[in-house]
């Protein structure tokens, strides 16, 4: 069952060859989850902007928006996606 | 568990990346153009000089570079161990701790870290089952935007 709080759009803050997004990118295909990638270049400093900083002060990817809930740190996401409601096998 | 076992595995792996990868990737165009880029991005000197120590090729000395790798490797011992009788990390199914571990363990390779079926067989199998299910397999290019 669905809740309203799921029905938000989910936005991922991304780069290429980070293997931190892209457990990111796994655990939200494995939940049949629809987001918006906003891709960052790494080799430019993307990360470390201040546009970026205000939403992830670490400065690094992944960023996962969901609503009005930014979340940074990979592990963290991961578990927040895990519990969402949208039904799917994916044991802790 | 696992996952304090990939942030360990992080702080080894991200010298040899930036060394071994991002380094020779940004000596494709001039240095003066990559740190203009990063000028761009950010005014932190602290920034502005990991940038720089990447480009001249100083992120780590050989030796440290080569403690890391053996550090990599004994990872890889480690993931053998506990994948003796398993064919995941926890319990019998496919789990977060398989998805925390395994990006970065598929990506030794670009970092000249060997995955060597004849040391680490239940490893390179245990990717091999990963990257047979379509999500995984399907994670690892970014999606567009």
């Amino acid at each position: 069952m669905s809740t309203p709080e799921d029905r938000h759009a989910i936005t991922l803050y991304d780069s290429h060859g980070s293997p931190c997004t892209r457990r990111v990118r796994a655990v939200l295909l494995e939940k049949g989850l629809a987001w918006t990638t906003r891709l960052l270049d790494l080799t430019r400093m993307e990360q470390k902007r201040p546009e970026y900083l205000a939403l992830n002060p670490n400065g690094v990817v992944p960023t996962l928006v969901h609503g009005e809930r930014v979340l940074y740190e990979s592990n963290v996401i991961t578990e927040y996606l895990r519990r969402l409601s949208r039904p799917a096998a994916l044991p802790a | 568990m696992w996952q304090a076992f990939e942030l360990a595995m992080a702080k080894e792996f991200r010298p040899l990346m930036y060394l071994r990868v991002i380094g020779p990737y940004d000596r494709l165009r001039p240095r003066e153009a990559v740190l203009a880029d990063a000028r761009r991005s950010t005014d932190d000197p602290a920034h502005l000089e990991w940038v720089r120590r990447v480009y001249d090729d100083e992120v780590v000395s050989a030796t440290e570079a080569q403690h890391l790798e053996s550090l990599l490797v004994q990872r890889l011992d480690r993931l053998e161990a506990a994948l003796l009788g398993h064919d995941w990390l926890v319990g019998s199914q496919y789990s977060i701790a398989d998805l925390s571990v395994a990006p970065r363990v598929q990506m030794y390779p670009l970092v000249q870290v060997p995955l060597a079926p004849g040391r680490h067989r239940r490893v390179c199998d245990w990717l091999g089952r990963l990257a047979a299910r379509p999500s995984f397999a399907r994670s690892e290019a970014v999606q567009p935007g």
